[in-house]
């Protein structure tokens, strides 16, 4: 079963009189609980195709389908919606809200779902003991280590039990030994909960974990590994 | 405040004239009044005992004469000195106010230069002689022609023993009728007139009037000015927040979620602030009312409806200058704020 079916995806960027296809023509389909990395130089379009998938970057042209549903044919309250129940996003720079505990960022997702405090509570504290961090869920960000702050952040995505994970660059701010923890943990996720995980990454050997490699290029994707 | 200001505007002379009821025509000039009927000193008593005995701050009797001296007519106005000070307190007096039961004398500027007399000069009235205990600075008004003699004196001088020819009563009748103590005076004392003094009244009560609309026109401005203060703080902190909000809206937060909780952190500002401001506005009034108006303002002036009226127009004040930036905020670009460097 297809979970994201991109179609003829194109996102073009007026720079003043030039033109700049940050997607060119993209079409690519993921199926339900894949693994795909994508590769590519910095501004290739790897965190545009993410953008575009996560329902947050309208394209110029094309169909963007997430389990079934065209997405930008949704009102941005639909998709708000959509992104709210189904989707989860992990960034490179974590984007953590500052002043709030590694336990209030994780409910925060629950929060906007409309959860009782007591679900909220419940499902924040698994999420943080699935990912370590049972110990440090009252430590606001600037008292975590990168790392921590990433899985914080892996646990804020995985809360609320999204079918759709969109992974930017997660591993960009960590050493090596604690990116491969973090790299281990989204594997571990993927295929323990069947996640459809849609990593981006210029780091070729992380991308080796994934199923499929696609690369980016010009705005332009391409398959060019399978495992 | 209203109330601490009228009391003090009310020092500044007499609102009410108590003079006899008679058959012959008094003549009223300025304060000065002529006739020859005159008060008893025991009707001042039943003044002084009338229901809204609280509102009166003074009483202050006099005996009004005339002499002449050197080809001049002087009027002699015998007086309570202690009492006539506190309804008079831009007199400027070289010298000293007269002791009561002595054969003193306070005079006019005109009187003094008139009659070249200066302070401890003698001043012969009738079969008296009188010391000058001071003479009385320019006032521009009939005090200047006026010799006030202590009222015993005066009215062992007229032959007049207990009698007055009328009396001034300043009241602070702030918010309740000046015609109401005078109807009171006249009932207590049925052989008087008692007549509030329109001109007096109706400035105290436009000086009132003034400075509580001018306090209101401020207040409004310093509102407004918080209100823009506000917007641009709210504005300022969206800006910043900008990553904060892309993030929100990653995890699915649609305008309704941020709405929601930006206008509750405006809301909770502005209860916050609210409290404060009651807090420090009771204070300021306190210090600003000691060293302005020389008045002490008790916690207990302050009237209740102020409480929730400031609370509620600083959280409204706090609401209206955020709703902008709310509106602004589901607005901001995610993909802008979230893209990885």
């Amino acid at each position: 079963m297809t979970m994201i079916d991109l179609e003829t995806v194109t996102k073009t960027y007026e720079m003043g009189s030039s033109r700049v296809n940050a997607l060119d023509n993209v079409t690519l389909r993921i199926g339900d609980g894949e693994f795909i990395s994508v590769v590519g130089p910095s501004g290739c379009g790897k965190s545009s195709l993410l953008f575009v998938t996560g329902g947050l970057l309208t394209p110029t042209s094309g169909t963007v389908t997430v389990d079934g549903t065209s997405l930008y044919e949704l009102t941005p309250r639909e998709r708000a919606k959509l992104r709210r129940e189904m989707v989860g996003f992990v960034f490179q720079s974590y984007e953590l809200i500052p002043y709030l505990t590694a336990f209030e960022n994780v409910a925060l997702p629950l929060y906007l779902l409309g959860l009782s405090q007591e679900e909220q509570e419940e499902r924040a504290v698994t999420a943080l003991e699935s990912v370590g961090l049972e110990k440090r869920m009252q430590h606001k960000p600037s008292e975590l280590s990168g790392g921590e702050q990433q899985r914080v952040s892996i646990a804020r995505a995985l809360v609320k039990s999204p079918k759709l994970l969109l992974a930017d660059e997660p591993t960009g701010n960590l050493d090596q030994k604690t990116g491969k923890e973090v790299m281990d943990l989204l594997a571990y996720l993927n295929e323990s909960q069947g996640v459809t995980l849609l990593l981006a990454t210029h780091d070729p050997a992380k991308a080796q974990r994934g199923a499929r490699i696609v690369e980016m290029n010009d705005g332009q994707a391409r398959e060019i590994g399978r495992r | 405040m209203q109330n601490q200001i009228g009391a003090e505007i009310d020092k500044y002379g007499a609102n009410i004239i108590v003079v006899p009821k008679t058959q012959t025509i008094n003549l009223p000039y300025g304060s000065f009044v002529t006739g020859s009927t005159t008060i008893s000193e025991q009707d001042i008593q039943r003044i002084e005992g009338i229901p809204h005995k609280a509102n009166i701050l003074s009483i202050s009797p006099k005996l009004y004469s005339q002499i002449s001296s050197r080809n001049y007519t002087i009027a002699i106005i015998g007086f309570i000195p202690s009492r006539e000070v506190r309804m008079k307190p831009w007199w400027t007096i070289n010298g000293e106010l007269p002791t009561d039961g002595k054969d003193e004398a306070l005079i006019g500027a005109v009187v003094s230069s008139a009659l070249l007399l200066h302070e401890n000069s003698s001043l012969l009235i009738g079969n008296y002689t009188l010391r000058v205990s001071g003479v009385l600075s320019e006032t521009g008004s009939m005090d200047d022609y006026s010799v006030y003699i202590p009222l015993a004196t005066a009215q062992r001088i007229l032959n007049l023993q207990d009698r007055v020819s009328v009396v001034d009563v300043a009241a602070l009748c702030l918010g309740c009728p000046i015609e109401q103590i005078a109807q009171e005076i006249m009932t207590a004392v049925p052989n008087v007139k008692a007549t509030p003094i329109r001109q007096t009244m109706q400035l105290r009560m436009g000086t009132v009037e003034q400075s509580a609309n001018f306090s209101l026109v401020l207040a409004s401005i310093v509102l407004l000015v918080g209100c823009l203060a506000i917007m641009n703080t709210t504005m300022s902190s969206i800006h910043e927040r900008r990553r904060e909000i892309g993030t929100l809206i990653s995890l699915g937060a649609d305008s309704n979620h941020l709405y929601k909780i930006l206008i509750g952190e405006s809301l909770l500002l502005g209860l916050f602030s609210g409290a404060i401001g009651l807090a420090t506005g009771a204070l300021l009034s306190y210090a600003l009312a000691r060293t302005t108006f020389n008045i002490v303002v008790s916690i207990t002036d302050i009237p209740l409806f102020v409480v929730p009226l400031s609370i509620l127009l600083s959280t409204l004040s706090c609401l209206v200058a955020s709703a902008y930036p709310a509106w602004k905020a589901p607005k901001i670009d995610p993909v802008e704020t979230l893209r990885s460097t």
